[in-house]
């Protein structure tokens, strides 16, 4: 995988020199503005996967398991709920959106039976897990200001990536057409961090 | 298999120098980090200086309104040339947006003390449309010398064309963020958005008014700004308690 460091868009650059922080700073708040909301705007959409899935499997022998996963989700939800505000990064538009794709997504894959439901949750934890690993590489560029952070982020990346390990042992790899399911959940989830991180 | 196959330890591959070895930006033997200090430090210091000349021209507002004129006079009052306001390409609206972020940056700082004298509570959620009130009052006090002068329509003006709209409405966004943020909002989901336009509404209008009060000490813009937080007051408690599905009625209308 490569890394590119991040362009700042000409628009906050020249925002960032009409007001009286410096630009090093300017950029480093934009940077952790988009964390924080795609962050945020992820466990919403995981959340409501799990929403999803347990409406449909809920009463099935794996109920317990996708409740296990999804009490966990709660936790992140909650947490980002409370970073939002204290560092006042906006939540991303595209909120409502996701809300409903994540239910739907949830849902849908449960009603193909307990294993597709599993192989939709590895296919997005997959994709977490790498996000979250971008993060952190870049938020280690200055570990002393993104204490708070890091230790946020590394803390559900491992829970995530537990996540994606419970899905593989109950079955994700014996659903039907998994490699391709998979890769469809993983473009769209991309495109979702994408869009989330942007407006 | 599968197991292994993700946790591939990709955070532990990766080191500072690897970083820009994938782009061909960085093929000389310049360091990136250094380069872009430099870069920082240049405009650091370009910014001062636009800030001093910035702050010397509001003086002249009243005389030569929101121009290049000012822009020149106050740049000469410094001891630059006057054609140091070639410093501020869009011209007079470099001016304004100047005065506006100044000010908002004032009431950000201010607020907090003047909402502790009113004795209100920001984590009280019946308290944030006085405070709010209170915000959006004192925020347009601070216009009120361009507005004895008549020069703050000139202002609006001159944020209004479509070439500036962009930046305004950012300063409009930033000033209604610090309001909510005062009055103790934590909202993270859509309402976030609803709150902010909501509470743009007000005050623009509330500024609208504020143009054409001829009554002592604005009073009667002040009532202006009683009734439209009464009318807020009024949408929340129809919708049943949140802002966010008071904006629901209105979007079906329209």
């Amino acid at each position: 995988m490569t890394y590119r460091p991040q362009k700042i868009p000409q628009l906050f650059r020249q925002f960032a020199t009409s007001t009286k922080i410096s630009p090093k700073e300017a950029r480093e708040n934009i940077t952790r503005d988009r964390f924080l909301r795609v962050d945020h705007a992820g466990e919403v959409g995981a959340d409501r996967i799990y929403a999803g899935q347990m409406a449909v499997l809920g009463k099935s022998d794996v109920g317990s398991v996708i409740q296990h996963m999804w009490d966990q989700e709660k936790e992140h939800r909650k947490k980002f709920d409370e970073l939002l505000p204290k560092y006042r990064a906006r939540p991303t538009v595209m909120l409502p959106i996701w809300n409903v794709a994540g239910f739907a997504l949830g849902a849908g894959s449960a009603m193909l039976g307990p294993k597709m439901a599993m192989a939709c949750t590895a296919a997005v934890e997959t994709v977490i897990t790498d996000h979250y690993n971008d993060q952190i590489r870049e938020l280690m560029t200055n570990p002393e200001e993104n204490g708070e952070l890091l230790k946020v982020i590394s803390k559900f990346r491992d829970e995530e990536m537990e996540h994606h390990d419970t899905a593989i042992l109950h079955k994700a790899e014996e659903a039907p057409l998994y490699q391709v399911f998979a890769q469809a959940v993983k473009i769209g989830c991309k495109g979702a961090i994408w869009i989330s991180e942007r407006i | 298999m599968a197991l292994s196959g993700l946790t591939g330890n990709v955070l532990f591959r990766w080191t500072p120098a690897s970083r820009y070895q994938s782009t061909d930006a960085f093929t000389d033997d310049v360091d990136p980090k250094e380069t872009q200090r430099l870069k920082d430090e240049e405009t650091v210091y370009e910014t001062e200086i636009r800030h001093k000349i910035l702050d010397a021209a509001l003086g002249y507002v009243d005389i030569s309104g929101w121009s290049k004129q000012a822009l020149a006079e106050g740049s000469e009052s410094l001891g630059y040339p006057g054609v140091a306001h070639g410093l501020f390409p869009k011209g007079g609206v470099e001016l304004v947006h100047h005065f506006y972020q100044q000010s908002n940056e004032r009431l950000a700082s201010e607020l907090p003390a003047d909402i502790q004298e009113a004795q209100l509570d920001p984590l009280k959620a019946k308290d944030d449309l006085k405070i709010l009130r209170l915000a959006v009052e004192k925020r347009l006090r601070m216009n009120a010398e361009h507005v004895f002068t008549g020069k703050w329509t000139e202002a609006m003006g001159l944020m209004a064309l479509p070439t500036n709209a962009p930046s305004s409405l950012k300063l409009l966004a930033h000033l209604v963020d610090d309001m909510w943020h005062h009055a103790g909002d934590t909202s993270p989901d859509f309402s976030w958005y609803a709150k902010r336009a909501v509470l743009a509404a007000v005050y623009k209008s509330t500024e609208l008014s504020m143009m054409q009060d001829k009554s002592e000490d604005f009073r009667s813009t002040w009532e202006f700004l009683d009734r439209r937080i009464e009318d807020v007051r009024k949408g929340i408690a129809m919708a049943g308690g949140s802002i966010g599905q008071m904006l629901i009625p209105l979007i079906m209308q329209s």
